[in-house]
């Protein structure tokens, strides 16, 4: 079943003189329970499609359609409630709030849109549990490493059991073990908990985790490769291959 | 949760905005301080003038409220910026744009609310302080007392508060409603604007300079001298001009310097010139129009502060000159019993001084003196040496003296300029048969009371009184206890009795000489009532107008050590020692603050000198106004310095070094 449908997306800036195509014409579909990733150099545009399916950047033309919905046709409510229950976010830089514990970080969302007091207890706790970060729940975000940080926004990710969960550079800010970690944690989330990640990178370190890679390049869908029974490892050299290819970012 | 987090977002703050919670605080303080004083009746009973206490503090109230307003809008702004991402991600979370806004300005209404009910203490204290000062300028008993009357002050100061809040949050409200969550997540990477027009830049800050310049020569123009009329309309026109003037020159003096230093290989590659005026030239133009306002409240501060120094010396100046001794009663030597009887039913007479006015045959002074400088009596007013040495001599001054063969002229401020024109023929003047020399002109310490309708005496040896005629007589009291208003009504009362006559038909009343009561007590309580007044609420208005100032200047500066460590930290890995960038750092902080004030400092003296032609008159000195410029810029400058090295510590405590 696909969770995610995008359907010829264009985004134009500029004016008529001087139009920056961002995405030219993108078609893709996500499955549930899949783990894709994005690549691209920079100002191939991919920050800019996570964006559009994030319902933070607008449309030029084309369709989003998550979960059977298309977002492009829905009002500033509609999308705000349609956040709230269909996508889960783990960005580089999004902050944790400081005033907050890492527990009430994690319940945020559904203590704002009033759930069950006893039932988000257990939500948290559940879910911290599975990401390992049950004994820093009452901590505060200075309190704790980067990694652990990091591990929290995907616990505030997946606390609703979204639809999709939409990831922008997560590894940006973190040395490579505590990246490592991150992406089996994002591994265990796909496999063990069943959440569909649409993971947005230029490092193919991180690509290889996932099952399925996209390549863009100048706003368009360059190449797409699979990983299906092949080893990680295997699956990065592919990348690599890819991306020497594409002449941009090897890193 | 919301409110939860509104408080806890509060509390987080008043830590991280410590100089505006404070200065809110203070000015709202200040207000309620003013409230309860002006609305007790202990003050306002003082006499009968300070009634208008109560409605200048009202009209000042609601210009503080708009700068308060301006303040709070602006540290909204600002906060709702740099916490912009927060907002961006409760908006990501699936909350609501609603509640964030709900949230947010909870959040600020929390704050302002702490501040106002802790100014309630702060304003009582205050207002006690405030009340045995002015008490003290009227000579009155004071005892500590709290004020009595709360509720009307209370309500006013809650109205005040409402309105700013309401207003602001209003504003806060739409702006937020506006926002789009795009926007939200990158609005630190639309911050500063770097875009240099040159020509453009170059041309608005000519025209800056030729506004501000036109500006000041209109209103320099239109305040020539004692009794020109300045036109409204011109004055109006300056001070337009004045106004775009400051905004446009702001606006563009960064880059115009900036245009400058980098055409200048000297300037530019000496030492840090370079990193100071690019960081100068970004923060100028991200906030040009605050800074314009900022120059235009520090304009006003100066100038109201200079003002106000000016008027009380002024007001001294007018109680010497109108009545320098304790009772002064111009009329026929037999009445003068009946008077000192009625002084002596309150008070101890200390000393009873009795002379005598003369006029010559001709008139050497008023009959050449020009028709704007002639008082309305026709004939030049004589004082004996002895009786002009005696009154100088209660006024505490030095006695002169004169050879046989010589006269003194003492004349006041504003015949001086019509004397000295036509002090060539008064070289040698004849009383009788005798011929008198000049000795000496003098303008300063000249007392009304001394010549009745002129504006001057001729001082002659009192040897040859007796070849002059008598014209008026004047009693002079001198008394143990300060005199009042009471005294004088009842002085005047007595010589109405005298002199004039009600036409019982019609009910108007003739007097049929020309005679005069001069009772210090009565001008002395006029004038306090009209200097403090104008004083407090001066100082009041320039207080808020300073510290707002200093507020927004300090939060940007601490803001940018915030944001920019990482170029601090950048110029020390490219060699310079911590010492040089603290150094670098006073340096960038004192152009930041400095700017806004140099120009009002400009314009306040020139409008000063211009005020001046109309004043100096009332002055002790021509250069008088040189020392109001300079206490009122000083008084300026001490407020201004604790914000200044508030935000310095505060940047050494972000860099962390």
């Amino acid at each position: 079943m696909e969770v995610l449908k995008v359907n010829n997306l264009k985004k134009y800036y500029g004016n008529n003189n001087n139009i920056t195509k961002a995405l030219n014409n993108i078609s893709f579909t996500v499955n549930n329970n899949e783990f894709l990733a994005i690549m691209g150099a920079s100002g191939s545009g991919k920050t800019t499609l996570l964006n559009t399916i994030s319902t933070i950047d607008s449309v030029t033309s084309g369709n989003i359609i998550i979960n059977g919905i298309d977002i492009t046709n829905l009002n500033e409510e509609e999308l705000s409630d349609f956040r709230k229950d269909n996508l889960g976010f783990v960005f580089q830089d999004f902050n944790l709030l400081d005033t907050l514990t890492i527990k009430e970080n994690i319940a945020l969302s559904l203590i704002i849109n009033k759930k069950d007091k006893n039932k988000i207890d257990d939500l948290v706790l559940d879910i911290s549990k599975k990401l390992g970060i049950s004994d820093i729940l009452n901590k505060y975000p200075y309190e704790v490493s980067g990694g652990q940080k990091q591990r929290v926004t995907s616990a505030r990710a997946l606390i609703n059991n979204p639809k999709l969960i939409l990831a922008d550079e997560p590894t940006g800010a973190l040395d490579s073990k505590n990246a490592r970690i991150l992406l089996e944690t994002f591994k265990e989330m796909n496999e063990d908990l069943n959440a569909t990640i649409l993971m947005v990178t230029h490092d193919a370190f991180s690509a290889s985790f996932a099952n399925r890679v996209l390549f863009i390049k100048d706003g368009k869908i360059f190449n797409e490769i699979i990983k299906g029974k092949k080893k990680r490892e295997e699956f990065y050299d592919e990348i690599i291959d890819v991306l020497t290819l594409l002449g941009g970012d090897t890193k | 949760m919301l409110f939860k987090l509104a408080i806890s977002n509060a509390k987080r703050s008043i830590k991280d905005y410590l100089i505006y919670v404070v200065t809110i605080t203070i000015a709202f303080s200040l207000m309620f301080s003013f409230n309860l004083i002006s609305n007790s009746k202990d003050i306002l009973e003082l006499a009968d003038m300070m009634k208008n206490f109560r409605i200048a503090v009202v009209f000042v109230s609601l210009i503080v409220c708009f700068v308060l307003g301006f303040l709070i809008n602006y540290m909204i702004k600002f906060i709702f910026k740099r916490r912009s991402k927060e907002f961006g991600l409760y908006l990501l979370l699936g909350i609501k744009k609603k509640d964030i806004s709900k949230m947010f300005i909870l959040e600020n209404l929390i704050l302002g609310f702490i501040s106002l009910v802790l100014s309630f203490f702060v304003g009582i204290l205050l207002s006690t302080i405030i009340s045995s000062i002015i008490l003290n300028i009227f000579n009155a008993p004071y005892l500590v007392k709290l004020p009595t009357d709360y509720l009307v002050p209370f309500s006013l100061s809650l109205g005040y508060f409402l309105l700013i809040y309401i207003v602001v949050l209003f504003l806060t409200k739409r702006r937020i409603k506006r926002l789009k969550i795009h926007d939200l997540l990158y609005y630190d990477s639309i911050n500063e604007k770097n875009r240099t027009t040159k020509n453009k830049s170059i041309i608005s800050f000519i025209n800056s300079l030729i506004l501000i310049i036109g500006g000041l020569f209109i209103f320099n123009n239109e305040f020539k001298g004692v009794g020109i009329e300045p036109d409204t309309l011109l004055v109006l026109l300056s001070i337009v001009l004045l106004i775009v003037g400051i905004y446009l020159f702001v606006s563009s003096f960064a880059d115009a310097i900036l245009i400058l230093i980098l055409k200048h290989k000297k300037l530019k590659y000496n030492k840090d010139n370079l990193f100071i005026i690019r960081q100068f030239n970004a923060k100028v133009k991200t906030m040009k129009l605050s800074l314009g306002t900022l120059s235009l409240l520090i304009t006003l501060t100066l100038v109201s502060l200079t003002f106000s120094l000016m008027f009380n010396s002024i007001f001294e100046i007018q109680i010497d000159t109108s009545a320098p001794y304790d009772v002064t009663i111009i009329d026929d030597e037999e009445n003068f019993d009946k008077y000192i009887n009625h002084i002596k039913k309150d008070y101890t007479i200390e000393e009873v001084f009795i002379y005598h006015e003369y006029f010559n045959d001709i008139n050497y002074i008023n009959d050449t003196l020009s028709e704007d400088y002639r008082g309305w009596r026709g004939t030049d007013t004589y004082l004996k040496l002895s009786d002009y040495n005696k009154l100088l001599e209660l006024k505490g001054r030095n006695p002169i003296t004169l050879n046989n063969d010589e006269y003194y002229i003492h004349t006041s401020n504003s015949s001086y300029n019509g004397i000295m024109d036509i002090i060539d023929t008064l070289d040698t003047i004849k009383v009788g048969d005798k011929a008198l020399k000049l000795k000496d002109i003098t303008d300063s310490y000249y007392t009304s009371s001394w010549s009745f309708g002129n504006g001057f005496v001729i001082v002659v040896p009192d040897s040859i009184i007796n070849n002059l005629k008598e014209e008026s007589d004047t009693l002079v009291v001198d008394t143990k206890e300060e005199t009042d208003e009471k005294l004088n009504n009842e002085l005047i009362n007595i010589l109405n009795n005298d002199i004039c006559e009600t036409d019982p038909d019609t009910g108007v009343v003739y007097c049929y000489a020309s005679a005069n009561v001069f009772v210090k007590g009565y001008y002395m309580a006029t004038n306090k009532s009209v200097m403090t007044i104008m004083d407090f609420t001066l100082f009041y208005l320039a207080f808020i107008f300073t510290v707002v100032t200093g507020t927004i200047i300090s939060v940007q500066s601490i803001n940018d050590a915030i944001n920019y460590k990482k170029y601090y930290d950048t110029l020390n890995k490219l060699g310079l020692s911590k010492r040089k960038i603290l150094k670098t750092v006073r340096k960038q902080l004192l152009i930041y603050f400095l700017f806004p004030v140099t120009l009002p400092f400009i314009i306040n003296f020139f409008i000063t000198v211009s005020l001046n032609h109309v004043f100096a008159p009332f002055l002790a000195t021509n250069n008088a106004y040189l020392t109001f410029i300079l206490l009122s810029s000083s008084l300026f400058l001490i407020i201004y310095l604790i914000y200044y090295l508030i935000a310095y510590f505060s940047f050494k405590r972000c860099l962390e070094y």
